[in-house]
């Protein structure tokens, strides 16, 4: 029995509302493919949120970290070729909480031992699925 | 590079076999050598006794003789003694020979008895020797009765007569005994050089075949040594051989291991880059959503995207099977319903349930598989019900024993034939596509987008052997529902790995 999961922010509801569930919470976004990641960008920022970033790289995304903090952190796993978990620890120190979005999501062997509960959300991401999962970790904080 | 051949193996010798057949024949010589020397051995030994024998028999024959010989020389002698003293004790000879000749003779018959013609001389002997005794006791009775001088006459002829015969019969039998024992001596001389001229033979013999075995036996030797040389030869370029052979194996296993390891990691990096394709293509239809202002191409722009999202969802699972080659069904038409129940409108009021057996299939067939579930489960969620409505869909994948897998997805919302009973003329024309409309959706473009979602399910359908069968569902609830049941004729079911 499958039961189809509420989720607050369907895209067709969302779209274009302006609604403002994230009330201007920091969001950072490390994703190498700028299409995707623009894309993220205006949806996170219709929800309200204040996106910083996007990041393409691990440099890019710990200058930010440098002189931002972020309440929450989108992370794609591989950025061009280069794995994005030396980031996690930094975020972990700072606790903030992230979830991965990824083509990875169901391959467990990927992630190191102590990532393998965060969240991941599989490529392509549906909008409602990562509006809701980030909506939880705010709330959770 | 791989050598099977067996060509350039040493073959092993023969020749040790044959030696091997000679010796057994040289030592089976020499036994049965040995065994005919003794027993001619034997034979020439009792030969030389028997003669041996023969000679001390002429021996005692010719002291039988010569003993009778002195007893009538000293009866003779005794005779002429009395008759010249008349002493009674002159007599004494006479008189012990006169009584055991008789005997004497017959010793004599005995011991020359296997030969006829001294026998018959014996038998001669006896008569005369009887005739003389008579002569004796008549010369005695004269001598008593004092006729001395008959008696010496008497003496001297008849005695005389009878005396030379009987000295000349008995010479005459020495003599021939003397005869006999130089032929038996010589006879018995001839088998004793017989005797030794075959020991020496056979002693040669023997020496002969023992140094011909000694060296049929060293050439046996030298040969089997000569074999096992070659054989541990053999058996250490066949060790070496094995080894080398092995190395290259595990080589070969290596080198394979590495290449499907490099294979399991490329495939999975180009369906890592798939996927990101696909979340490319999908942002895009998301920009393009948000940059149209008309209501239907944003619509049509969402099933676009959702249609990606099926595609993404199966494609998704394809890289989890052990061997990229199956995949679960279970695991893909789940991550399609998931994602397909986490797009749906709040509320919570449609139920997916979710019945698919955990076939093995070919990874090429899942894409299309998630595809025609997702237009299946779409199209029901948005012509079964109408908004705000409570409803069920229920997806089975089956393959009964002995038949064909079929993919059946039914609801419990209004029925496709009563929206027929209920006239929509214009969807007539085209008896597969699934033209239901819920009460709120009559614009043109919506019917448009049921109309594609059709087609897409009757091809998808096609390329699997099958087409949607389509029939109410009747479970006693107020609706008659919807199900839509296709064979999957070409469905390539996988052995598990």
């Amino acid at each position: 029995m499958r039961r189809a999961q509420y989720r607050e922010g369907d895209a067709a509801q969302g779209q274009g509302a302006g609604l403002n569930r994230f009330g201007g919470a920091n969001v950072l976004i490390v994703e190498d493919d700028f299409i995707v990641a623009f894309e993220m960008q205006n949806l996170l920022e219709e929800q309200g949120a204040n996106v910083l970033g996007p990041a393409a790289t691990l440099e890019e995304a710990r200058q930010i970290l440098a002189s931002e903090r972020p309440e929450l952190a989108v992370l794609d796993v591989n950025l061009n070729g280069e794995f994005v978990f030396p980031l996690v620890s930094d975020l972990q120190q700072q606790r903030i909480p992230f979830l991965f979005t990824t083509a990875y999501a169901d391959d467990d062997r990927l992630f190191p031992e102590s990532m393998q509960s965060a969240p991941r959300i599989a490529k392509p991401v549906m909008a409602n699925v990562l509006i809701a999962q980030l909506k939880r970790m705010l709330d959770r904080d | 590079m791989i050598r099977t051949e067996a060509g350039d193996m040493p073959s092993l010798p023969t020749h040790a076999l044959r030696n091997n057949r000679i010796l057994l024949a040289a030592v089976a010589m020499s036994f049965l050598l040995l065994l005919c020397s003794a027993a001619l051995m034997l034979y020439v030994a009792r030969q030389g006794s028997q003669a041996d024998l023969q000679v001390v028999q002429t021996i005692e024959i010719k002291r039988a003789i010569s003993e009778l010989s002195n007893s009538m020389a000293n009866a003779e002698s005794g005779q002429r003694g009395y008759l010249l003293t008349h002493d009674d004790a002159f007599l004494e000879p006479y008189r012990r020979i006169r009584d055991t000749f008789e005997q004497k003779i017959r010793r004599l018959r005995t011991l020359v008895e296997s030969r006829p013609a001294q026998l018959a001389r014996v038998d001669e002997l006896a008569p005369v020797l009887a005739g003389r005794f008579g002569v004796i006791e008549q010369i005695l009775q004269f001598a008593e009765q004092g006729h001395g001088d008959q008696a010496a006459l008497l003496m001297r002829t008849r005695g005389r007569l009878l005396m030379d015969e009987i000295l000349a019969r008995i010479d005459d039998l020495d003599a021939v005994e003397s005869r006999e024992l130089i032929q038996r001596q010589r006879s018995a001389a001839t088998l004793r050089n017989q005797f030794i001229a075959t020991v020496m033979f056979m002693l040669v013999a023997c020496a002969a075949l023992a140094l011909f075995s000694l060296i049929s036996l060293r050439r046996y030797v030298n040969a089997i040594e000569q074999n096992r040389l070659r054989l541990a030869d053999y058996n250490l370029e066949l060790e070496q051989r094995v080894l080398e052979r092995t190395q290259e194996l595990a080589r070969y296993a290596q080198e394979a291991d590495r290449e499907r390891q490099r294979a399991e990691s490329l495939l999975t990096d180009v369906n890592h880059r798939v996927g990101n394709n696909l979340a490319l293509v999908s942002s895009f239809l998301a920009m393009q959503r948000r940059a149209v202002k008309n209501q239907f191409a944003a619509q049509a722009l969402d099933a676009a995207r959702m249609r990606v999202q099926a595609v993404a969802s199966a494609h998704r699972k394809l890289r989890l099977g052990a061997d990229f080659a199956t995949v679960k069904a279970n695991e893909v038409l789940g991550a399609v319903l998931d994602d397909i129940a986490a797009g749906l409108p709040p509320g919570g009021l449609i139920r997916i349930e979710c019945q698919v057996e955990p076939l093995d299939i070919n990874a090429r067939d899942a894409v299309s598989l998630g595809v025609l579930t997702s237009e299946l489960v779409v199209n029901a969620i948005k012509h079964a019900f109408c908004p705000g409505e409570a409803g069920e869909i229920q997806v089975v994948l089956s393959h009964p024993a002995g038949g064909v897998p079929y993919l059946e997805v039914s609801d419990n919302g209004v029925g496709w034939h009563e929206k027929e009973l209920h006239g929509d003329g214009g969807r007539s024309g085209e008896p597969h596509a699934d033209d239901r409309q819920d009460a709120q959706s009559q614009d043109v473009e919506g019917q448009d987008d049921a109309g594609l979602g059709a087609k897409i399910i009757d091809m998808v359908a096609r390329q699997f052997g099958g087409y949607p069968q389509r029939s109410p569902r009747d479970d006693g609830g107020g609706r008659s529902g919807t199900r839509i049941h296709i064979e999957l004729v070409r469905l390539q079911l996988m052995q598990p790995v």
